[in-house]
């Protein structure tokens, strides 16, 4: 009995967030940090997704690729969740129409909460498309950083906290062409 | 805490009470139902001595009539003398002064009648002037035709005799009355009377009644002292104002229960619908209350405080103060809580 009413205070004293991912600028859109062509190698190949939180604090930086990548080089923005999804091989036939092929493989991505208790400080959310296998220890291991070679996309959410963000979290590249090479080389190394 | 809490609030409560429990006579009239549960400790600060008022002796009947029978009977045989043996010890001021006029009437006419017949005829002329004075009515077919005769000349004498003022003292208030009949008038009060002898009484309750015979015009003042009833009379006088639909706990009313309680502070509850109560402290009404049925106990320690019997105790040492107290500063804290209170935050991300 005591145990219950304990349970109830415990209860009534937390609130349940929840978060969810948005690869793009709307629900329908997905970025461009995901289309960058010279990037892509030769079929077949096996595409994986990896989405990371990072911490970004102890000061809430600015959402300029530029500031984030400065301030992550002055107070090491470690990794501390990370979720790799199979996105399955990628054909020839596939890349004839790059935003159906990630529209159909997105919606493989695993359920599973990225982090089911995020903590309270600035924070980063970063989705990497690459070739790594999903059970390499440098995936497994959250202090390994993701094999550059192996990246094929990637897109970030700016720096917030996530107690206290409503709504979709929007993930994107700062970018305004195709061919965003090292954008995407900026955003994956943060 | 709790338990500390009430310990605190129960010594605050208490402190107030007097070392000693004082005493407090307690008469209940009444719907006693109307009371509910009140023992003698149920009061703190107060020993309560349950009081009843003693119900009325009744006194045995006069022996004034069988006299006045009697000498009729030797009147009807011509036994004069005996006649007038039977009516001598009559106690005529006691008759008119309780206001049996008629008695007294027979009395006197069977008097003159009896010294007439025995050829006293001044002293029945005496009685007659007497009978007339007192302004008694005739009793049919009592005496002789000559008789009645006499005693009409006598009446109409007195009617056309001066009247005179008589001024009578007393206890203020009192009733009076003149010839067995209602003065219409309290004392202290003046009459104008006819010449002759007069009964006047004074009666008031919490006081024995008095009575005296006087002679006008010789008599123009007189006063009529009446002493304090004892205990067993003030229940008589109490009980007889309650018979007659008087009020029974007005002023006069309890200075009567005080009088019967014979004790210097006097609780005095009424129950009906609802439950009246006054408090008395020698005598005099130092406060009265009303409460619902069934708050007797209630209503007696209000009575208590507000007559002075009990100290009150201050706002700071009544318990309902910090019970209030309490639950505001609870319902401000809860708030306040309420207000800024902020749960802890999990954020899922998927």
């Amino acid at each position: 009995m005591r145990a219950v009413v304990i349970a109830l205070l415990l209860a009534a004293c937390e609130r349940e967030h929840e978060l969810t991912l948005q690869y793009g600028p709307d629900p329908e859109t997905i970025s461009r940090g995901f289309f960058c062509q010279p990037l892509v190698p030769s079929p077949p190949f096996e595409l994986r997704l990896v989405v990371e939180l990072l911490d970004v604090g102890p000061t809430m930086p600015i959402c300029l690729s530029e500031s984030l990548a400065l301030h992550c080089a002055e107070n090491v923005c470690p990794v501390v969740a990370r979720r790799c999804s199979e996105l399955g091989t990628v054909t020839m036939q596939d890349l004839a129409d790059p935003k159906a092929l990630a529209r159909e493989r997105l919606a493989l991505v695993s359920d599973a909460p990225l982090v089911d208790d995020a903590p309270d400080r600035p924070s980063v959310v970063r989705a990497v498309v690459t070739t790594q296998a999903c059970d390499d220890p440098a995936i497994m291991q959250l202090d390994t950083r993701l094999a550059s070679p192996d990246v094929l996309g990637c897109i970030a959410s700016c720096p917030f906290l996530p107690d206290e963000i409503e709504g979709p979290l929007v993930l994107g590249l700062d970018t305004d062409t195709t061919t965003c090479f090292n954008e995407i080389r900026g955003c994956a190394n943060l | 805490m709790l338990a500390r809490t009430l310990a605190v609030l129960g010594y605050a409560a208490c402190s107030v009470a007097p070392k000693h429990a004082v005493p407090v006579s307690l008469v209940v009239e009444g719907d006693r139902a109307a009371v509910g549960a009140l023992g003698p400790g149920d009061v703190e600060g107060l020993e309560l001595r349950v009081v009843d008022v003693p119900p009325v002796v009744h006194t045995p009947p006069s022996s004034d009539a069988p006299a006045i029978t009697k000498a009729r009977s030797a009147y009807a045989s011509g036994e004069f003398d005996t006649c007038r043996a039977h009516v001598a010890p009559l106690d005529l001021v006691a008759m008119l002064s309780s206001g049996r006029r008629d008695l007294a009437a027979r009395a006197l006419a069977l008097d003159a009648a009896c010294a007439w017949g025995g050829l006293a005829k001044t002293d029945a002329q005496r009685i007659a002037a007497r009978f007339a004075s007192f302004g008694l009515e005739l009793p049919a077919q009592v005496v002789a035709p000559d008789v009645e005769a006499m005693i009409g000349e006598a009446s109409a004498a007195a009617g056309r005799s001066p009247r005179h003022a008589i001024t009578i003292r007393g206890v203020q208030g009192a009733r009076l009355s003149l010839d067995g009949r209602a003065a219409g008038c309290v004392l202290p009060c003046t009459l104008d009377v006819a010449s002759g002898d007069h009964v006047l009484a004074a009666f008031a309750d919490g006081f024995v009644d008095a009575a005296r015979l006087v002679r006008v015009p010789e008599t123009t003042s007189v006063e009529l002292s009446q002493p304090p009833a004892s205990p067993e009379l003030a229940a008589r006088q109490w009980r007889a104002r309650r018979d007659r639909g008087a009020p029974t706990t007005d002023p006069t009313g309890l200075a009567l229960l005080a009088r019967v309680a014979r004790a210097p502070r006097i609780a005095v509850l009424y129950g009906s619908d609802r439950l009246d109560g006054a408090l008395l402290v020698d005598g005099v009404i130092r406060a009265r209350g009303v409460r619902d049925r069934g708050e007797g106990a209630t209503l007696v320690r209000e009575l208590a405080y507000d007559s002075g019997v009990l100290e009150r105790p201050s706002v700071l040492q009544r318990p309902w103060f910090w019970i209030v107290v309490s639950g505001l500063t609870l319902a401000v804290a809860g708030a306040t809580v309420a207000y800024i209170y902020e749960p802890e935050t999990r954020t899922v991300i998927r």
